[in-house]
């Protein structure tokens, strides 16, 4: 055990992770100018091993989210067996904590957060904000035009399938099944031509857009009576359409659509106001700013102030400007305005981190350097 | 005196004195005298989003025109940028036969079917342009539609000297409306108000229509139909025909608005415009553009123009004093005419050739004390010029790429300077001055390069001085860092390469702890650095680490500092790995400093540059050649180390 320990503490391993993490940071930084940043992190930096091309050549490599576990241990190894020897270098341990806390801030972000955006025009309100990558589809009954209960096959179940795949989905208390025929990750609906398609409309596939959140999903789908197994309807569920595919069932009216994921915030958010700023006689923004009222279920209301560098933090939830639009936007249109919603329980953590490396590494090189200068005034002196 | 001897003796001193600065100066053209230089060099003006002097405007355009901030006409008169920039507002004829127009590439040239220069570098004239400007702007038009990525050199060149021919296109236009007399014939209200047959200049058409359009609106019922409609057709006539040439009236801001909540200041096609819409311009905007309108017809009479000018002069600092806009345009003019950072890189030159001298003159004293001074002198410059900037802005040190170039080399400098102070081992201080004179080579490069004003407005995300203060500046002690310790690694290696004072172990000790000491130094500042910037992009972007192009370049630094030092303590490597491995340090943070901004992708566009590639590419392919010859050394201490076949004969016998 203790050589075991003594091999994931050694100066050795951290050099040969720290050399690889070097290495994929830097593929993967230069990958960026050719695919989206979605893609180069799911293939660099959330992996556990991957093959990186040069040319014809493919290189096999572990991947960041393997190299990081394996710096954590090679971290709390070495604190194992160098915290009884090294107790007169308080610093380098300091920094190491705080590296090891580090990366446990990282390990809690990649897993337990979320993130969105939410889009507001004046005027209007919400408490959902929507992933920029992840899908999902949506059954809601609707009643008198508005949506009722609402069930939601999670984009785990369906986004593997290829084109060719057809799958059968089962939702407790809905009176019919739905079957995907296909599932393309871009996409765009097309006229279609004789048998082709549904309803004179065909999916065809797209390449990977280089900003992943504009990548439009698609799939053929099939509503399946659960009764007698027999097809009541099929069309097609595009991730940017406009309009649910409504599709009637026993006197039901049910609205499906492929959406992207879609969290509930625990308060309401009403924008009141956007405001952009430009410098004058420029088209450079100085100031993105977001005038809202934040009301929580019990009925307390505040206005904030959203702007750029501020953001809205409450209830473990933080608000971000993170855009607006629409570009080509008259000086009378009225704009929309964006913000990206993050859920991070290690939001903080980063920060806190850093104070700890940072006092701990000032500490260890103020040693250092003062060991320096007593060398150097012993050399000058002799 | 007979007659030949008139001409003979006569006739030459009266071309000389009279003709030949007639011919240099073009017909109707005499030098600018210092009063109007200063004149117009300090009036404030708004250009992209902030309130300069007119100094800096005409340097910043001079400057991406003509590619340097002087430029010699065919008689040999020097101009400096204002007195060029009056040529071409006031004396568009001459100007246009000024070869201003820097092309790179003589195919840009070629391309517009114009008579191309001998040298593939080259300016040419307006003149010699204009021929074929209408199948350079079609070009440009059909280049603008590729991706910038995409671009061929010839297309970008296009590009470029397309947008130098529509500025320059506005410069010489923008006085144009001057010339113009207006009048309303007929007799409506509005031509009552214009009696002169020969019309009246566009300030006095404003004026008196705009008080016409007051009255009227002020009385609408005292006229019938029929009159008012004559009366609004004479309006829709007389404003056409100001709004012809006023709207090219727009290269110069140079009117602060009367209201103090305005920000945007107004040039003259702004005023026009403001009356066109049917709203009342503030008597002072009229006046200012009265005063300017007059400037041009009194160009030849230069008592008279001098007069005229410093009445606008006053009217309009006296405005901009007003609305607490004129406060940092003399200490920006200070900035540029003491030229700190200019004298800062020569004398970082003069100090780097002391310190060669000094080599050749190793036991001379006096040359040992000089040095040090002479390296703190261009240092103290650049200083000065660094804080001047910070007061201009209201900023910290960093907030556009060229300031990091100023910011790392003095960081660079000072602690190659504390370091010499330290051990005296004059290397610190050789380092110090070659890092100040490649530093402040890249800074002369970069803005001649770029040829854009260097304190621009900054976007929103940028707009936080606490930010700037600590991530920003953090980050780049740590590239100074990493740039000194890769400076200091070839010092050693060369020195071991070439045996430089191989007895002296001491040397060779204390170079390899300023190595080390300065690595240690980076790491912090890096990591610190590169850790707030995640704090930053989780306030601005909602995520603390993104793998954007710029954040991994930084990470990259950290990753590599670690790599060296561990190794170190694991003693997979001695001195000379080191010193190679602080090389590879060097070139990783150049690459995070420049070579990230050429992938054009992440959020940190503010930061994007082009064309610096093929720089970079040399520098690497170098720095690896060092590398290389750190491994020959290496390769001799092993076998150095190695007891050869005589040695172990020897032993064993």
């Amino acid at each position: 055990m203790k050589k075991i320990i003594t091999f994931f503490a050694s100066y050795g391993f951290a050099v040969i992770i720290l050399t690889l993490l070097t290495i994929l940071t830097l593929f993967g930084t230069l990958e960026q100018a050719n695919s989206s940043l979605f893609d180069v992190q799911n293939k660099y930096f959330n992996s556990l091993f991957l093959v990186h091309h040069i040319g014809p050549i493919g290189i096999p490599l572990p991947g960041v989210y393997l190299l990081s576990t394996l710096l954590f241990i090679n971290l709390t190894c070495g604190a194992i067996i160098r915290v009884p020897k090294e107790w007169k270098k308080p610093g380098m341990l300091i920094a190491h904590g705080g590296i090891l806390y580090m990366l446990l801030a990282g390990f809690v972000t990649y897993h337990y957060s979320t993130s969105g955006q939410m889009t507001l025009y004046p005027d209007q309100r919400s408490n959902q904000y929507a992933s920029y990558y992840e899908w999902e589809i949506a059954i809601s009954e609707l009643a008198d035009g508005l949506y009722g209960k609402t069930w939601v096959i999670p984009g785990e179940s369906f986004t593997d399938m290829r084109p060719e795949d057809t799958r059968e989905f089962h939702q407790s208390g809905l009176p019919f099944d739905l079957m995907l025929e296909g599932y393309i990750p871009n996409c765009m609906p097309q006229p279609a031509s004789g048998d082709e398609g549904v309803e004179g409309f065909k999916l065809t596939a797209r390449g990977p857009e280089m900003e992943a959140a504009q990548n439009a999903a698609g799939a053929y789908a099939m509503v399946i009576s659960k009764a007698d197994k027999k097809a009541i309807d099929s069309g097609i569920l595009w991730g940017f359409s406009q309009a649910p595919w409504v599709v009637a069932v026993q006197g039901t009216d049910y609205a499906i659509e492929l959406r992207h994921r879609t969290w509930e915030l625990p308060f309401t958010i009403t924008l009141n106001e956007f405001i952009r700023d430009l410098h004058a006689r420029t088209s450079m923004a100085s100031n993105f700013e977001s005038v809202v009222t934040m009301s929580t279920p019990g009925g307390a209301a505040r206005d904030v102030n959203i702007r750029m560098n501020e953001p809205l933090r409450d209830s473990g939830y933080t608000l971000f400007q993170s855009g607006w639009g629409p570009q080509n936007a008259g000086p009378d249109t009225k704009l929309f305005s964006t913000f990206a919603v993050v859920n991070n329980p290690a939001d903080q953590w980063p920060l806190y981190s850093c104070i700890v490396i940072a006092v701990g590494l000032l500490i260890h090189f103020l040693q250092k350097l003062f060991s320096y200068l007593r060398a150097e005034n012993r050399r000058r002196a002799s | 005196m007979s007659i030949p001897i008139l001409i003979r003796r006569i006739l030459p001193l009266v071309i000389a004195v009279v003709l030949i600065p007639t011919l240099a100066f073009g017909a109707d053209r005499e030098p600018w005298s210092d009063e109007i230089v200063n004149l117009f060099s300090t009036l404030p003006v708004q250009d992209g989003g902030r309130i300069k002097p007119f100094d800096t405007f005409a340097q910043f355009a001079m400057l991406q025109l003509n590619g340097k901030r002087s430029f010699t006409t065919e008689g040999g008169e020097r101009l400096k940028p204002v007195p060029w920039m009056l040529d071409v507002l006031f004396y568009p004829r001459i100007s246009s036969t000024y070869q201003n127009f820097v092309v790179d590439n003589y195919d840009v040239v070629s391309a517009m079917g114009v008579k191309i220069h001998d040298k593939r570098r080259s300016r040419y004239s307006y003149k010699e342009l204009e021929p074929g400007i209408s199948t350079l702007m079609d070009l440009a038009r059909e280049y603008a539609a590729i991706d910038s990525k995409a671009r061929g050199l010839v297309q970008q060149g296009v590009l470029d000297l397309a947008n130098n021919i529509f500025l320059y296109d506005q410069l010489i236009n923008f006085l144009g409306f001057s010339n113009g007399r207006f009048t309303v014939s007929g007799d409506s209200a509005l031509a009552q108000a214009f009696p002169e047959e020969d019309g009246v200049t566009l300030s006095v058409a404003l004026e008196r229509a705009t008080a016409v359009l007051g009255e009227l609106k002020g009385n609408p019922s005292n006229m019938d139909t029929d009159a008012l409609n004559a009366v609004v057709a004479d309006f829709s006539k007389l404003f056409g025909e100001l709004e012809g040439p006023a709207m090219r009236a727009q290269a110069i801001a140079l009117f602060p608005p009367a209201q103090p909540d305005t920000e945007a200041w107004q040039t003259p096609a702004d005023v026009v415009s403001t009356a066109i819409s049917g709203v009342h311009n503030a008597p002072v905007s009229l006046s200012m553009l009265e005063k300017l309108e007059k400037l041009p017809a009194l160009r030849a009479d230069r008592p008279a123009f001098t007069t005229a000018l410093r009445t606008l002069h006053e009217e309009i600092v006296g405005l901009a004093t007003e609305r607490g806009e004129y406060s940092k345009i003399p200490l920006e003019l200070n900035y540029y005419k003491g030229k700190y950072i200019f004298y800062s890189q020569w004398l970082f030159v003069l100090s780097f050739v002391l310190v060669a001298v000094s080599w050749l003159v190793p036991r001379s004293k006096w040359i040992h004390y000089v040095t040090p001074l002479a390296v703190s002198v261009p240092t103290l410059l650049l200083i000065i010029g660094i804080t001047m900037r910070c007061f201009i802005r209201d900023r910290p040190p960093i907030s556009t790429l060229y300031e990091t170039i100023l910011f790392i080399t003095a960081t660079a400098v000072l602690v190659s300077l504390f370091i010499e102070y330290v051990n005296r081992q004059r290397v610190a201080v050789a380092m110090a001055s070659f890092m100040g004179m490649a530093g402040m080579f890249v800074a002369y490069r970069y803005e001649m390069k770029e040829a854009v004003d260097t304190m621009p407005s900054l976007g929103a995300v940028l707009d936080t001085n606490f930010w700037l203060a600590t991530h920003v500046t953090i980050i780049n002690i740590g590239y100074a860092a990493g740039m000194l310790s890769g400076g200091l690694a070839h010092v050693y290696i060369f020195s071991r390469l070439f045996k430089f004072k191989k007895e002296d172990k001491e040397y060779y000790r204390s170079l390899n702890r300023m190595i080390y000491g300065i690595l240690c130094f980076g790491l912090i500042f890096s990591t610190v650095g590169t850790i707030l910037g995640g704090i930053w992009a989780n306030d601005s972007w909602g995520r603390f680490w993104g793998w954007d192009p710029k954040e991994n370049g930084a990470l990259m630094i950290v990753l590599w500092s670690l790599v060296i030092l561990h190794a170190k303590m694991g003693r997979y490597i001695k001195d000379i790995g080191v010193s190679q491995g602080s090389i590879i340090l060097a070139g990783i943070t150049a690459f995070s400093w420049w070579g990230v901004n050429q992938l054009g992708v992440g959020l940190h566009s503010y930061g994007f540059t082009s064309g610096i590639m093929n720089a970079l590419v040399v520098y690497w392919t170098l720095e690896v050649l060092v590398i290389g010859l750190g491994g020959i050394v290496w390769l001799r201490d092993r076998n150095g180390a190695a007891p050869t076949k005589a040695q172990k004969e020897a032993a064993a016998s």
